[in-house]
């Protein structure tokens, strides 16, 4: 048996041929994910620290290469599962800081964000409208003008 | 070219060759990094032209290298398949061969598909704001700006004429013509209101930055926003758009 670093996909085409088995990263662990859990829960305001794809990788090995995990995967799937919906609270509470001009989202891996991306998309937008007319009739203002004021 | 790959074998062929480097190779040691690199400028590319309001300067260097490649690969693939099928009833061919070429396959179907998202999302982008774009390149041409600078390839210049002259042909035909001489233009700006539909560049867009620097952006009302490395922010797209063009803050 021998180590390679493989990009994923091309190990899940060998894992389905039988031809390797898959070495989860660090963070797809039960004791990890419980200890990110709980400083979710401890820390209120601000989210953890975690990989980018962790949903889809997370999704990927789970359905794909099950066996290879350390920790049986109902029980990763639960844990996954109960670390997303508080980041998702989280992320929905977040959102009554929306303004017209910007917002940071620290944190938030790329799945999460692609969930609230169409809903922060249209508010702002709609925001930016009514900010616009609001502070000034011409053109020319509107383009110079950026305030950074909560409607 | 052996027939008894084991799985090492068809690791290391993979690593050499499957990616990017070309197949007869010219220098083996740009294989894995320069391909990876390849690979992720192709999606960055992608990804910033797909979330930017405003066409991108066309990647003409990285997508020629790209296509090249990938017109390279698919040769390979057409002439292993040949040879596979010569030696197929003389059981020669092992099913690890098949799996190899199924991974080179697999793997240009994926460079296609990002090379499609990022062509038709350009195109998109072209066909909303044809004749705003039929304006700016006006200038550029005149400029004689070189070629590998130009905001379209020639093939989008090409779609980009076309689909205005199909356009404006139809509005003609069917009802252009029957207004008053005054009426017919399609990007009069005489009373004030312009009729040509330009980008928003004040969109707000999804960025992460990925520069060491911090940088500093300035919101109006003395205002300022502060971008750090790996912070991610919405922000107004004209706010970053240079920043975007030198590679510091990617829009995701």
């Amino acid at each position: 048996m021998r180590r390679e670093r493989v990009p994923l996909w091309v190990a899940v085409i060998l894992k389905s041929q039988n031809k390797c088995s898959i070495v989860p990263p660090k963070w797809m662990s039960l004791a990890y994910l419980t200890e990110k859990h709980e400083e979710e829960i401890r820390k209120p305001g601000m989210f953890s620290d975690l990989p980018w794809n962790w949903l889809e990788v997370s999704k990927m090995l789970l359905s794909k290469a099950s066996d290879d995990l350390s920790d049986p995967s109902h029980q990763l799937r639960s844990i996954i599962q109960d670390l997303r919906e508080i980041r998702l609270v989280k992320s929905r509470k977040g959102l009554r800081e929306l303004n017209e001009s910007n917002i940071q989202l620290n944190g938030l891996s790329l799945m999460e964000i692609n969930e609230l991306r169409p809903f922060v998309l249209t508010v702002m937008n709609k925001l930016r409208k009514l900010h616009d007319t609001k502070s000034g009739r011409n053109a020319e203002a509107e383009e110079m003008d950026v305030e950074d004021e909560d409607d | 070219m052996s027939n008894e790959f084991d799985i090492d074998d068809i690791l290391q062929e993979f690593d050499q060759r499957s990616k990017f480097a070309p197949k007869k190779s010219q220098k083996s040691a740009r294989s894995t990094s320069s391909s990876q690199t390849i690979y992720n400028e192709l999606t960055t590319a992608m990804l910033n032209e797909r979330m930017a309001p405003e066409l991108l300067p066309y990647k003409h260097e990285l997508l020629r290298n790209v296509l090249d490649q990938i017109s390279n690969q698919q040769q390979y693939l057409l002439d292993s398949h040949e040879y596979g099928d010569m030696n197929a009833q003389t059981g020669i061919v092992s099913g690890d061969f098949k799996l190899q070429l199924m991974i080179i396959e697999t793997d240009i179907e994926r460079i296609n598909y990002l090379v499609r998202l990022y062509l038709r999302a350009r195109l998109s982008k072209i066909s909303k704001f044809t004749i705003h774009y039929i304006k700016t390149t006006v200038d550029e041409s005149t400029e004689s700006l070189s070629e590998s600078k130009s905001l379209l390839s020639p093939e989008e210049t090409e779609y980009m004429t076309k689909h205005f002259k199909i356009l404006t042909d139809l509005y003609n035909n069917s009802f252009l013509k029957k207004m008053p001489d005054h009426l017919r233009l399609l990007d009069n700006e005489s009373s004030g209101e312009n009729m040509v539909v330009a980008p928003d560049v004040n969109e707000p867009v999804f960025i992460k930055c990925i520069t060491k620097d911090l940088i500093t952006v300035p919101l109006g009302d003395g205002d300022e926003l502060e971008l750090e490395e790996n912070g991610i922010y919405v922000v107004k797209y004209r706010l970053i758009q240079k920043y975007v063009s030198i590679g510091d803050v990617v829009l995701i």
